[in-house]
């Protein structure tokens, strides 16, 4: 029986899958376009209540909300306390889709410390490493409305990827990457005053 | 996997002297946009030590060509001991940082970037023949326009730092010329 069993399985013929051509990459087909992984990392003097603030002004400036979804504090070892920050910013755009930012601080080996300003008065600066992960995408079909039976989950793939394909990679991620996700990682830069820091967007002049 | 082909193994590019970082970084971004490319950023680190400041910067600049073929350039620009000092410069006194770089550049040629000819192996032997022997004369086209590419890119980092052979750090000349 067992051989038998053997015989059918290496016969087994399966018809689609090794004589058509893969149709549309993944990406299409998936309810969320992923955006490239940015990496930020520094290792120096900054004001971390400045750039919290920051961040998170700038989502509310962008409409978005903006929730701190993790905090992790570690007992401080021999070089500094080590923090770690989960942020997630989120804007429904349209019924369809919505932007998603996941921010991801680490920071390690810090110690607060007095610093002098220029007009003489005294902040408490953070001193140490921060390490930055900044991901973004694009979910559609974000109320999960398509997805309560297997003919809607396929109803939505078939518009996806033959309906509205060129406007989520063209113009909804677009707008995503670049007036959200590369606007925020170069202010990033700019407010821990990185030799780096250069905002090529900046006069995007978001014509369509 | 999609067909990557090396075409630019590692061109390096050594700098020792006066530089602002941030107008290569400025200079190569804006060079790469007027190219076509669209920019990828994949590491931003800066870290400030006692010898001065160390960073690393990978981009990753493509361009779409066609729905088969698209150019990948990858970029890894690695600087030490950054400090700003002063300078002369047409007798005068600037403020301009000062370091060691080295830059990275490859080149590659992503065939197939969808996947689409990937999935069985006959699939991808009829592509290799494809751009071997069928596509030959536009697949050997293309490698020559991104080498071109990257040689002009090349070029004009050397031009940009070629720019700082006027300034002259302060404490190697001697008898400072003081503009005051």
């Amino acid at each position: 029986m067992l051989v038998f069993y053997f015989y059918l399985e290496t016969f087994k013929y399966i018809p689609s899958k090794f004589f058509l051509m893969k149709p549309f990459p993944f990406a299409y087909v998936d309810v969320k376009s992923p955006a490239d992984t940015n990496y930020i990392q520094y290792k120096g003097v900054w004001d971390m209540q400045d750039l919290y603030e920051f961040v998170a002004s700038f989502f509310h400036g962008q409409k978005f909300k903006f929730h701190e979804k993790k905090y992790i504090y570690k007992h401080p070892g021999p070089f500094g306390a080590d923090v770690k920050h989960m942020w997630q910013a989120e804007r429904n755009v349209e019924d369809y889709y919505k932007f998603v930012i996941d921010i991801f601080l680490h920071t390690y080996d810090t110690h607060d410390i007095e610093v002098v300003m220029k007009n003489g008065s005294k902040k408490i600066f953070t001193k140490g490493r921060l390490r930055i992960q900044l991901m973004g995408k694009v979910e559609t079909d974000y109320e999960k409305r398509w997805d309560e039976n297997a003919f809607y989950a396929n109803l939505r793939n078939f518009f996806h990827k033959y309906v509205i394909w060129k406007k989520i990679e063209a113009f909804w991620w677009d707008n995503m990457h670049y007036n959200v996700f590369l606007k925020l990682h170069s202010l990033i830069k700019e407010r821990l005053k990185m030799e780096s820091e250069a905002y090529e967007h900046r006069y995007f002049h978001k014509v369509r | 996997m999609s067909e990557m082909k090396i075409v630019v193994d590692h061109l390096r590019l050594n700098y020792n002297g006066p530089f602002d970082a941030n107008a290569l970084y400025r200079h190569i971004t804006a060079f790469v946009k007027e190219m076509g490319f669209d920019l990828e950023t994949q590491k931003e680190f800066e870290h400030n030590t006692q010898t001065g400041k160390h960073m690393e910067w990978q981009i990753r600049p493509w361009k779409q060509i066609s729905d088969y073929l698209r150019y990948i350039i990858k970029m890894r620009i690695l600087i030490h001991n950054y400090n700003k000092m002063d300078a002369v410069v047409d007798k005068k006194k600037v403020k301009i940082g000062s370091g060691k770089v080295v830059i990275y550049l490859d080149g590659y040629v992503n065939l197939d970037q969808q996947d689409r000819w990937e999935h069985i192996p006959f699939f991808q032997f009829l592509r290799t023949i494809y751009n071997k022997f069928i596509y030959k004369v536009y697949t050997e086209r293309f490698e020559q326009r991104l080498t071109h590419d990257m040689n002009h890119l090349y070029h004009t980092i050397e031009q940009f730092f070629n720019m700082y052979k006027h300034y002259k750090v302060v404490s190697k000349v001697p008898p400072f010329i003081s503009t005051h």
